[in-house]
């Protein structure tokens, strides 16, 4: 059954709340009179919604709804405002309540307001525990050299590992950072042909060249082919470019600190840091780069 | 009697009993209220949408037609003129309210229930409204006016005892929830008392508060009798 927690200091609220949501919906609701004895409550036994007043003595409204919003992000919180308050309630909605029905509307329109945000929040919460039940995933692109795309698919497989709880906050991070650069990487000095030398050099004259190969052949027709592998244990990605490839072997040593300061090599420095595999193939112009969860 | 004269108002009564409504006439105009008499509905529907009357008692079992058709036929035309039931039924309350009446008397009339539905009528309360205020379901009106009646004078004597105090943060918390309470119930000129009350607490200048409470108890004491013998009856 529906459990509904209802937060107000007069009486009249809650028990017309309490009609409405037992005569139209079956809930089981409980009652708190104000914003501390809800989150007292709360704790106790969590409730599937909060449909809470926002003038209280003790806590108010607006501090419950933050703080449900942080400590409960899967209950919904719904403010009631009396008429000519409508201020409170975008007040309200910011502190993170979900939705707000004025009290002289509350026989018409709460039944109806409850229902959706229960429908939303209940589609999110299993949404999450889908994601949660995830074991592997795996996916594909095909991009272009321009880097327009590098920013979007880099978000997209850190959100890919994100679902699948590998890494804390900083472990995403990392793991953005050595994606990005593997993707320039394999853009500029792979498909387009532009050493990192010239960079080192005249960072004008190298963004232009750059832009110059966007639009000739064959660097334009030239693809950055990205596969990803996630599992309960490891992100492994494979990006591989169509360029003619370098010697791997001259590869910069990533224990000698002294190549973190220099540009060049300075992607795949933090390659190798930042994740724990990063390896080349013999024609260089495909790497793979592997990290293991981080979270327990 | 004479404070019912102070506020002389124009009243219909159709009633097709001869006794009835001779009690029922007397007695107003005693109270010195204009009193202007029909007995059938059609008469009570043309005479009530005239615009002359302030107040229509209603008797429910007209010749011609009845006072939940009349009432009907009246409400599609004047919406604020409040209408009282008589009738020898007690349990056609629900009824009469969903039509559009704003409260009833039972029959046989007599002077303290008459008084009481004079009273109703100088607080403004109209029991069709607060109906619909709560969508027209009766069993949420039936808990709005429980509620009331246990809180509602708490409620009056926080506020009450803040003044005292001058204590302008509990007077503006307890004048806000007692405006809330009273807002289910239409009755206006007490929700307006009550906000002068809340705005009085939150500027800290309690100077009129007295006064407007003062009048917002004498509001106060004519509705929850009528809330008490609506939860009763």
């Amino acid at each position: 059954m529906t459990r509904a927690l209802v937060v107000d200091d007069a009486k009249i609220h809650r028990d017309l709340v309490r009609g409405i949501l037992t005569e139209d919906l079956g809930f089981e609701v409980t009652e708190a009179a104000d914003g501390k004895q809800a989150l007292a409550a709360i704790e106790e036994q969590p409730p599937d919604l909060v449909i809470s007043d926002l003038v209280m003595p003790e806590m108010d409204g607006f501090e419950l709804a933050s703080h449900v919003r942080r400590q409960h992000p899967t209950i919904p919180v719904i403010v009631m405002t009396q008429h000519g308050n409508e201020r409170l309630a975008v007040q309200a909605l910011e502190a993170g309540a979900a939705s707000y029905v004025r009290k002289d509307d509350l026989a018409y329109e709460l039944s109806k307001t409850v229902s959706r945000v229960l429908a939303v929040s209940q589609q999110a919460h299993a949404q999450a525990q889908l994601m949660a039940s995830l074991q592997k995933s795996e996916a594909s692109f095909v991009i272009d050299s321009t880097g327009k795309l590098v920013a979007p698919l880099v978000h997209h497989l850190q959100e890919s590992a994100s679902q699948l709880g590998l890494f804390d906050e900083t472990g995403l991070t990392q793991l953005g950072v050595a994606l990005q650069e593997a993707l320039l990487n394999a853009a500029h000095h792979g498909n387009l042909e532009v050493g990192s030398e010239l960079r080192d050099e005249d960072t004008e004259l190298y963004m232009r060249e750059l832009a110059k190969r966007m639009d000739e052949m064959p660097y334009k027709a030239r693809r950055i082919h990205v596969d990803a592998k996630f599992s309960g244990e490891e992100a492994r990605f494979s990006i591989r470019d169509e360029g003619p490839g370098f010697d791997p072997s001259a590869l910069p040593d990533p224990c000698d600190t002294e190549n973190l300061l220099k540009c060049h090599g300075r992607g795949v420095m933090l390659m190798r840091s930042l994740m724990d595999e990063c390896r080349y193939n013999d024609s260089g112009n495909a790497v793979t780069l592997v990290k293991r969860r981080s979270n327990p | 009697m004479l404070e019912y004269a102070a506020t002389m108002l124009r009243i219909l009564v159709a009633e097709d009993s001869r006794l009835t409504r001779d009690v029922v006439t007397s007695m107003l105009e005693n109270w010195g209220h204009e009193v202007h008499a029909v007995e059938d509905g059609h008469a009570a529907v043309a005479a009530a949408t005239s615009g002359s009357f302030e107040l229509v008692f209603l008797d429910l079992e007209l010749p011609g037609m009845g006072g939940i058709e009349a009432t009907t036929a009246i409400r599609a035309e004047v919406k604020q003129l409040p209408i009282i039931a008589m009738t020898a039924h007690r349990d056609r309350r629900d009824e009469c309210i969903a039509a559009g009446m704003s409260g009833y008397i039972t029959k046989p009339i007599r002077a303290d229930g008459l008084r009481a539905a004079m009273d109703q009528v100088k607080a403004g309360l109209d029991w069709s409204t607060a109906l619909h205020g709560l969508a027209g379901r009766a069993s949420l009106l039936e808990t709005a006016v429980a509620a009331f009646v246990a809180e509602g004078p708490l409620l009056l004597r926080e506020i009450s005892g803040a003044v005292e105090r001058g204590d302008a943060e509990s007077l503006a918390r307890a004048a806000h929830t007692m405006r809330g309470s009273l807002s289910y119930f239409g009755v206006q000129r007490s929700v307006e008392l009550a906000d002068r009350l809340q705005k009085m607490g939150r500027d800290a200048d309690l100077g009129d508060a007295s006064a407007a409470l003062e009048e917002l108890r004498t509001e106060f004491e004519l509705l929850l009798p009528q809330m008490e013998s609506y939860r009763e009856s």
